[in-house]
């Protein structure tokens, strides 16, 4: 037997059980192909009536930068919906065969219980990402086209200005590196989701979302500071500043984009180039204690929700 | 024959409740075990500290691991029927041989596809859309393409209608059992495992009230039917239990010589169900 195979069919196990997460994002690139050729249509129209005049003087920056901003701005909307799609699933990745007691099957076969919540996370920080990321890439490149060959149809070449077949593979690696750095970022989070899925007899998303809320406010009541909620929602903004954010300036027009929300980074304090983010700007992340801080908080959180599902698995 | 199970001193407390109170048993390879007793009477309790699906006090050695350590490792030996329908709703038969497949390196496809063509399960379906008995085919199914060395049982047919239940037991005992594995089975339905076991162990309040070969308990226990006017003289030799049908007297004895109980009337063995009503009033008693 081939030594990957248990773990392969882990991995599988969680796409048959959570079809969502090919699903979802197949449905965001289906409906990002449908406004393509809604707004195709529209620049073939625009097109006609002499509305659009490019400017073949934009400089080689400006056109890799408007690369990048189509590349990492489509993105954005994927990723924001990825990343409440994880959050459910870890939610329910620990929950859902305890609640229908078919973790009496899942256990009576010869796989550990850190194998198994291991996968669960796996599927949340690689596998869920993977999927998005070649929906991603799908459609970009059936959107891309689209654009091309309407405006080609109204007589107007942008083929040689944006076919920069180094930029854009570059920026798809790119975008593979910030989901990777994202979902360790996040890790904290990740792990506190599969402890609670792995706990609470009911209402999950209660328990995730009240536990940090409840100490926070304790915090501030007894204590009087407020530590906690900084460190929380600090971590998920400088997540955003940090990897997802990017200023461009196309043409004297300016776009603030990422994969995750457009943020204006001219003034980020974490991207001192004020450019896109980079392979370089997201490996910077990891010279960040926070980073280190969190990964050590999400895996006692792991190794918590590993305890619970081999000791307190009953519901 | 060796000894699969060991278990002394076992014992599980819920809060106050004691599941388990200082147990002491063994099961030997190559028999088909019944674990009878009444709702709560911690049953489950001990198939689950066997499976190392709950923590116990005391000893417990199943198959020289402890299985609060190893269940991993256990579970290439040994498998596991809880009641019907614990298999997720959302799994694709085919996708369920695959992954046992996958992660089981004693599991057998070939096998399974064959039992699986005896019966109307596609591989398509998922297990949502089959039947109750259904269910249980395609988990015995899985079950039995496993050559394990213990088989653990828990009212694996509960719910079941009589053909399934009928085929369950058949399938299990013409197919899969063959005299080397060992099987632990906890049921309700005493009237059809009865003919199928090789031991039979009573537990009630969470402790064991009875445990002896099949053999043993023919020997040990006998029901005579007594006629009225020698109902006194029986009740001299200490019935374990008195019931009376169309006018006559059926007295149940343990360790009475035979002899004696001739002399009252015709010997039966009892059946199970009358011996455990017997043994679990006797110690409410």
């Amino acid at each position: 037997m081939n030594a990957m195979q248990p773990y392969i069919a882990l991995g599988k196990r969680e796409i048959w059980e959570h079809k969502s997460l090919w699903i979802v994002p197949a449905v965001i690139g289906c409906l990002g192909i449908l406004f393509a050729f809604y707004g195709s249509g529209a620049l073939l129209v625009a097109a006609h009536q002499g509305m659009i005049n490019i400017n073949s003087d934009i400089s080689g920056v400006d056109r890799m930068e408007g690369v990048r901003a189509f590349i990492f701005g489509s993105a954005a909307f994927f990723n924001t919906v990825m990343l409440f799609m994880v959050w459910f699933y870890l939610m329910d990745s620990l929950h859902a065969d305890r609640k229908d007691r078919s973790i009496l099957f899942w256990r009576s076969l010869p796989l550990s219980d850190a194998t198994t919540v291991l996968s669960k996370l796996f599927t949340g920080m690689v596998t869920a990402p993977a999927l998005m990321l070649a929906a991603v890439i799908v459609t970009e490149i059936i959107t891309g086209i689209l654009f091309i060959i309407a405006l080609s149809l109204a007589g107007v070449n942008i083929l040689p200005l944006v076919f920069q077949p180094g930029t854009i593979v570059l920026a798809w690696i790119t975008l593979a590196f910030a989901l990777i750095v994202q979902s360790l970022w996040l890790l904290p989070f990740y792990g506190w989701f599969l402890l609670c899925s792995a706990w609470a007899r009911k209402l999950v998303l209660a328990w995730t979302v009240l536990i940090p809320l409840g100490a926070m406010l304790a915090e501030r009541l007894v204590i009087g500071t407020h530590y906690l909620s900084s460190a929380i929602f600090g971590h998920i903004v400088k997540m955003f500043m940090m990897t997802m954010s990017g200023h461009y300036s196309v043409n004297g027009v300016s776009v603030g984009s990422g994969i995750a929300v457009g943020v204006d980074n001219r003034h980020n304090p974490f991207l001192d180039h004020g450019g896109p983010m980079t392979l370089g700007s997201l490996a910077h992340m990891f010279a960040q204690p926070e980073m280190w801080i969190g990964i050590a908080i999400g895996a006692i959180f792991v190794f918590g929700a590993i305890w619970l599902r081999r000791n307190r698995s009953e519901i | 024959m060796s000894v699969l199970i060991k278990a002394r001193g076992l014992s599980k407390r819920y809060g106050s409740l004691r599941a388990l109170d200082k147990v002491d048993f063994d099961i030997e390879e190559g028999c088909i075990v019944g674990l009878i007793g009444p709702n709560g009477a911690g049953k489950t309790t001990v198939l689950k500290a066997v499976l190392g699906l709950t923590g116990f006090d005391g000893e417990l050695d199943v198959l020289g691991h402890d299985p609060r350590k190893a269940r991993e490792r256990l579970m290439q030996e040994v498998c596991f029927i809880a009641d019907v329908a614990v298999l997720p709703r959302w799994l694709k038969v085919g996708n369920a041989l695959s992954f046992v497949e996958a992660v089981h390196p004693r599991f057998n496809r070939e096998r399974a596809m064959h039992f699986l063509e005896r019966t109307r399960i596609s591989q398509k379906s998922k297990v949502g859309q089959l039947s109750k008995g259904m269910v249980t085919q395609l988990h015995l199914a899985l079950i039995m393409a496993i050559d394990a060395k213990l088989l653990v049982l828990d009212e694996p047919t509960i719910g079941l209608d009589i053909l399934y239940r009928k085929e369950f037991y058949s399938n299990l005992l013409n197919d899969y059992f063959d005299g080397k594995r060992t099987i632990l089975v906890t049921t309700h339905q005493v009237e059809e495992v009865e003919k199928l076991l090789t031991h039979l162990m009573f537990i009630d309040n969470g402790r064991i009230v009875l445990n002896d070969s099949m053999e043993a308990v023919g020997e040990k226990y006998a029901e005579v039917l007594v006629n009225p006017d020698k109902t006194e003289s029986a009740r001299g030799l200490n019935p374990i239990s008195e019931r009376e049908i169309f006018g006559k007297k059926l007295f149940l004895f343990e360790g009475v010589e035979r002899g004696k109980l001739q002399q009252l009337g015709e010997l039966h063995t009892p059946s199970v169900a009358d011996l455990f009503v017997a043994k679990l009033k006797g110690a409410v008693q």
